[in-house]
């Protein structure tokens, strides 16, 4: 966090310096909200299990072609303190033409198809801290890039340039629900051994050789929007990889989180047909890290295939609905891995405006196809007036067959929210 | 957990064709002895609403209690042969700033328009589909068919009489649809003689009552085409009113080709 602060006070001072007289700049955009949210549990934790506020604040200069944008959140975490504090969510100089456009600075990138499933979105890193009310885009972190796009009629070439490696953001506070465990024992052959635990960080990308990249075409026609996109850099987490040291009647856990490059290269497209639009995505993640099986041991190197298919279908009425199927398959499969070969997840979701549009009820299911847990969200907004909203909903998690499965971590989770949001 | 798609699904040309329909018409000098209610509403429909156009909408909405919503659009059209390309971008409210739409229409049979939605928040273009017609767009008192999106042989047309309306001598003609399902059953138009503007529409629902009432004002020339600056929508049975002001229209002025391509619409700098 504090290497954060570092470099977005390095990238202020960089844009303070290129930025010579604001005054200059002929048009000033301001925007922004504030919104707040409280969670209290339905399960076993009929607690408080999350209250936040954010105040974000956006800012825009324009000058001819050329443009400044910022964008900070104020975050008041009350359960969780240490997730308290002020982000600079983006800051970047932009130059734009008919021919190019280039953007230079703290940005947010968002690729793909996918409707809130992540598989060749894999530019920003992602923020892991929250789990309530949240919209898909509060969960992407900003990286440091050079982004130039070249602009045809029909087609864009983006190329992207990441110089400065950001990690993914995992909870850490002991107050927030979802942060990890460290047992302060295990099971060690048939009894519990007491351990400590050493955290060391290897192999972490920071020099100008460690840079990653990206290039992605795309294609808008009148039968379809296609995408091929190509990245070369470093997963957004460390793959932790754990040893145990027995001295006596203790042990030692040493957890090194180890820093691995990637490549990916990917292809998504969207085909309206009539009244719906069906969405494909996919990837091939060539040299991924998993861990090993029990938790224990080196890392296995592999490669990955991710698929998804959708549709969109808006049938009038205010309805509108979603469907998706996932699938992830391991290529060389060992068993000694800690996931599956395969996992599958589908995802249906349906939203309904009434009230002239003023009122929005919506559904969504989430499900792990393999073990059968599952994910439910039930959600109202209110919009109050043109700038004042009220959110409130229920979700609810369902554990898999023998434990397992990607939502069964949230099974504690179960919760009421409200929530409310004034745009500016 | 995932995000909901937050378009209205509205269509922009289906917008813009308010203007087509009802704000912009071609200065005619017509005999009227042997008009049928066809050939009236035949000529409303065939207008020149120029090659290009740029026009900023501020629709106001008042409910019942009188709470007000407004939404300001800005958008532009080009026309392509028999095709036309619109860009639309949401100027207010603040919470739908920046989103905006593309949409390519084709004259082509059976063709259907490619749309496109940019979410300023999302960060990146989304493929829509069309919407229904009998939604109302955007929470308006407008329905997208009421906005233009009719063929004129898809209602009876009947020439009932005429009378005058501020000054001027109009027709009365009564429309009734093909489809005994449509949401209206008859719409009794006053067509403006003297430029072949519908000026008044009555909206009758499936039972027969009046449902809403449209009074078109502000009527002026621009450019060479008469075009309505105010347009006032009245729902009778909701109490709901729905405002509709264009200002800074200009009609067949250089328009670049490169507002109409997706990665302008992503820039979101239309302005």
């Amino acid at each position: 966090m504090k290497k954060n602060h570092i470099r977005a006070a390095a990238l202020a001072a960089f844009f303070c310096i290129m930025l010579p007289c604001p005054l200059l700049y002929a048009q000033l955009e301001t925007s922004g909200f504030a919104d707040s949210h409280y969670a209290f549990g339905t399960g076993d934790d009929q607690n408080l299990l999350s209250a936040e506020s954010r105040l974000r604040s956006e800012i825009r200069l324009y000058s001819g072609d050329s443009s400044f944008f910022a964008s900070v959140d104020g975050v008041y975490d009350s359960l969780a303190p240490s997730e308290s504090g002020f982000t600079l969510k983006e800051l970047y100089y932009e130059y734009m033409s008919e021919a190019f456009d280039l953007r230079i600075g703290r940005q947010i990138i968002i690729w793909g198809k996918a409707d809130g499933l992540q598989i060749t979105d894999i530019v920003s890193p992602k923020d892991y801290t929250g789990f309530v009310g949240q919209e898909y885009e509060d969960t992407r972190l900003p990286a440091e890039a050079v982004k130039l796009r070249i602009l045809g009629a029909l087609s864009t070439i983006e190329t992207i340039w990441i110089p400065v490696y950001t990690s993914s953001l995992l909870p850490t506070d002991p107050l927030n629900p979802l942060t990890s465990e460290h047992p302060d024992s295990i099971a060690y052959q048939g009894s519990a051994l007491p351990v400590s635990y050493d955290f060391t960080e290897k192999n972490l990308p920071k020099d100008f050789w460690d840079s990653e990249w990206a290039i992605r075409g795309s294609w808008y026609l009148p039968c379809m929007d296609l995408s091929l996109s190509l990245f070369h850099g470093w997963e957004d987490l460390p793959v932790q990889e754990r040893s145990l040291t027995v001295d006596g009647s203790s042990g030692t856990v040493e957890v090194e989180s180890r820093y691995y490059q990637i490549w990916m290269t990917g292809l998504d497209a969207a085909i309206p047909v009539k009244a719906l639009v069906l969405r494909t995505e996919g990837a091939l993640f060539v040299g991924r890290r998993f861990s090993a099986a029990e938790g224990f041991g080196q890392s296995l190197e592999k490669n990955q295939i991710m698929g998804l298919a959708g549709v969109d279908w808006i049938p009038g009425n205010g309805w509108s609905l979603t469907a998706q199927y996932m699938e992830d398959w391991v290529l060389d499969y060992e068993d000694a891995m800690d996931r599956d070969r395969r996992s599958s997840t589908g995802t249906v979701s349906i939203s309904k405006d009434l009230l002239r549009e003023t009122l929005t009820l919506s559904a969504s299911l989430a499900m792990g196809m393999v073990y059968w847990d599952s994910a439910i969200e039930l959600e109202a907004e209110w919009s109050l007036s043109d700038a004042l909203s009220l959110r409130g909903g229920i979700q609810y998690y369902s554990d898999g067959e023998g434990g397992k499965g990607d939502y069964t971590a949230y099974d504690d989770l179960d919760c009421a929210w409200i929530g409310a949001r004034c745009s500016f | 957990m995932h995000t909901r798609i937050a378009e209205k699904s509205l269509n922009p040309v289906l917008c813009l064709l308010v203007f087509l329909a009802l704000f912009t018409l071609p200065v005619l000098s017509i005999g009227a002895q042997s008009l049928s209610g066809r050939d009236i509403m035949q000529m409303v429909d065939d207008r020149d609403d120029g090659d290009t156009s740029r026009n900023e909408m501020i629709m106001t909405l008042t409910s019942r209690r009188g709470n007000v919503r407004t939404r300001e659009v800005l958008s532009y059209s080009k026309d392509y042969g028999e095709d036309e390309k619109t860009v639309m971008v949401f100027l207010t409210p603040s919470d739908v700033k920046g989103v905006g739409y593309l949409t390519w229409s084709y004259e082509e049979n059976g063709k259907d328009d490619d749309t496109w939605l940019f979410m300023p928040a999302l960060r990146k273009v989304r493929r829509i589909s069309g919407s229904s017609r009998n939604d109302y767009f955007m929470g308006t008192d407008f329905t997208y068919d009421d906005m233009g999106d009719r063929e004129v042989d898809e209602d009876e047309h009947k020439l009932i009489g005429e009378e005058t309306v501020d000054g001027k001598r109009c027709w009365v003609v009564e429309s009734t649809p093909k489809d005994p399902n449509y949401m209206y059953s008859k719409k009794i138009s006053k067509v403006r003689q003297d430029i072949s503007m519908i000026v008044q529409v009555d909206y009758f629902d499936r039972q027969g009552k009046l449902l809403k009432k449209l009074v078109v004002s502000q009527i002026e020339q621009i450019d060479g085409i008469w075009t309505a600056r105010q347009m006032k929508m009245e729902n009778l049975q909701d109490q709901h009113t729905t405002l509709l002001e264009t200002r800074g229209v200009s009609y067949n002025q250089e328009v670049s080709d490169a507002l109409f391509r997706v990665s302008t619409l992503e820039q979101g700098r239309i302005r």
